[in-house]
């Protein structure tokens, strides 16, 4: 029985087809549409998930996933710093860079964010159920930098920004017990706001990670995990 | 036959007062120009006017926003967004409006002076506009010239420039020659009795800063128009000398006079009675909080009742208003510095 499991929505997916490239099979993933993730709840240390149509791979029986299992349960994505389409972080990243807000303001914009996330929704109802074990936030992959609205952006300078918005998560959810981890830097082009090219989905997709991007995901999460 | 003879119901206190439910009680005001959804109308002032935008906006009316919160940010008013039309925060009285007017038009350049507390820096003219004040010095001068060039925005872009008048009593930096919203050393800054200075402004003063304003703006948006309101809400504190409730009868007269006499004037400024209908003895204060000073909801929607009410009694009602659409008992704290004078009442 393995002693992690990673749960989230359609990047999860992702991490699961290069688990199954790379031959792993020491971690559970648990992967469903985000909108389906919204229908869940917690009953008796498990997860219960309403919807029959959630993705799984293993230890699903019945609709319910048994926390207890697990010494480490990794959330990957779900709305975390870029959600959707990333149009609302690319409109923070822009409205932080602006300076017609305060430092103070956008922070809490981005608290916010973080806040109303499906991911902190799953730590709740996980932390509800009285599991122990470690929870680690991984945040969605970045918006492609062939994103319209990045191909936009004409900025000479790279701001901090993505590198300040992961120190508060971090230091945020810290407070309640769960680690936060940025996804690898290799991911980024070089605006530090997106995601590189290479590792984009298909033309059409400019949300996912390709196999090669979600191989660089998982190659960190064993590395840092395991 | 005497000159009664022809005057209408609402002029009597009799037939319009004293035999009428409260409620009951209307044409107040008989408004000098229409304003409709597709007009631009902005809200400056004390405390009170925040009301006022917030009740245009509910009817479907455009209320103009020149200063907007990041998208998505729910605690805007946390950040004093969605309070004004931009972030000035409170002007109390009219030398502060001439104030704010002239630095957002060029006339003269807001001074450099900060308050400091901790290592957080406030402006001493908008000395709540940020929770926790800004990191720098140089913040809080961009933040600022970011609401002044939104304050241009604003009189250049509107149709109706709402204005509500607050307070006579003053401080100002008598080196410096400017007012502040709050007397420093209150809720920021250091009181410095050498140069800060008391002022209980009287009316050919406020009259002539208001005026200045109206005429600076009117300079740059020639077809701008006036609606005058002054608070109903009394002081939480004064320096004069007198009785809170005397200085607070004083004070509101005056400004009553000084806006009554420039709607009489002048064909741009109208005057809207919200200050009669909270204070006044038929509706016998129950549009007060317990505190005896701050509006309940009630007052603030009977008073914004009574200005669409108006209004469409003499210019008919707009097509496709939309109707009241917040939650009746839906209230949003005001943010008024001034009560924050109550942390020194002994």
């Amino acid at each position: 029985m393995n002693s992690i499991c990673i749960l989230g929505n359609s990047h999860v997916a992702g991490i699961y087809k290069a688990m199954h490239q790379s031959a792993i099979t020491n971690i559970d993933v648990y992967a469903g549409r985000g909108k389906l993730l919204n229908d869940v709840t917690q009953d008796k240390q498990s997860l219960i998930f309403k919807n029959p149509k959630f993705e799984f791979h293993s230890n699903y029986n019945n609709n319910r996933l048994r926390l207890t299992q697990y010494e480490h349960i990794v959330i990957y994505g779900c709305q975390v710093i870029s959600r959707g389409l990333g149009t609302d972080w690319l409109i923070n990243y822009y409205d932080s860079i602006s300076g017609r807000y305060s430092d103070s303001c956008i922070q809490a914009l981005f608290l916010e964010s973080l806040s109303t996330s499906l991911a902190v929704k799953l730590i709740k109802l996980i932390q509800s159920s009285g599991y122990t074990g470690k929870i680690t936030v991984l945040p969605s992959p970045l918006p492609n930098e062939n994103h319209d609205k990045v191909i936009q952006a004409a900025h000479q300078e790279t701001p901090d920004v993505l590198r300040k918005v992961c120190e508060l998560y971090k230091l945020t959810l810290q407070d309640i017990n769960v680690e936060f981890r940025a996804l690898p830097e290799a991911l980024l082009a070089n605006n530090s706001f997106s995601t590189c090219e290479k590792y984009q989905n298909g033309r059409s997709d400019l949300v996912h990670l390709n196999i090669d991007g979600c191989t660089i995901v998982l190659n960190d999460i064993l590395d840092e995990l395991l | 036959m005497n000159p009664y003879d022809d005057l209408p119901e609402k002029a009597f206190w009799k037939t319009a007062v004293s035999t009428k439910n409260p409620f009951d009680i209307h044409q107040l005001w008989r408004p000098k120009f229409k304003i409709r959804p597709k007009h631009n109308v902005v809200t400056f002032g004390s405390c009170f006017a925040q009301h006022i935008g917030k009740a245009l906006k509910q009817r479907g009316y455009t209320w103009l926003m020149t200063e907007k919160a990041p998208k998505n940010l729910a605690s805007k008013e946390l950040y004093n967004y969605d309070v004004f039309s931009c972030r000035t925060g409170n002007i109390y009285t009219t030398s502060l409006l001439r104030q704010w007017v002239d630095w957002a038009l060029g006339a003269s350049s807001p001074p450099s002076e900060h308050w400091s507390k901790g290592d957080r820096i406030y402006d001493p003219f908008r000395p709540r506009i940020e929770p926790d004040g800004f990191a720098t010095i140089d913040t809080m001068m961009a933040s600022r010239d970011v609401t002044l060039r939104a304050l241009k925005e604003s009189i250049t872009t509107t149709d109706v420039f709402v204005f509500t008048l607050g307070l006579t009593e003053s401080w100002s930096n008598s080196e410096g020659g400017y007012e502040y919203p709050l007397c420093p050393g209150t809720i920021g800054g250091i009181f410095d009795k050498d140069i800060h200075t008391f002022n209980n402004q009287n009316y050919n003063f406020i009259k002539k800063e208001l005026l200045t304003a109206i005429r600076s703006m009117r300079a740059i948006n020639p077809k701008l128009k006036f609606i005058l309101t002054v608070s109903p809400v009394p002081l939480t504190a004064t320096k004069s000398g007198e009785h809170v409730l005397v200085a607070t009868t004083l004070s509101k007269s005056v400004l009553r006079a000084v806006a009554g006499e420039l709607s009489s004037n002048f064909r741009y400024i109208d005057y809207f009675p919200s200050y009669e209908i909270i204070n006044s003895a038929p509706f016998k204060g129950m549009f007060f909080e317990t505190n005896l000073r701050s509006v309940n909801h009630r007052g603030v929607e009977f008073v914004m009742d009574s200005f669409f009410q108006c209004q469409s009694e003499v210019f008919g009602s707009p097509k496709n208003q939309r109707p009241r659409n917040a939650k009746r008992g839906e209230s949003s704290d005001v943010i008024c510095e001034e009560e924050l004078l109550e942390a020194f009442s002994k």
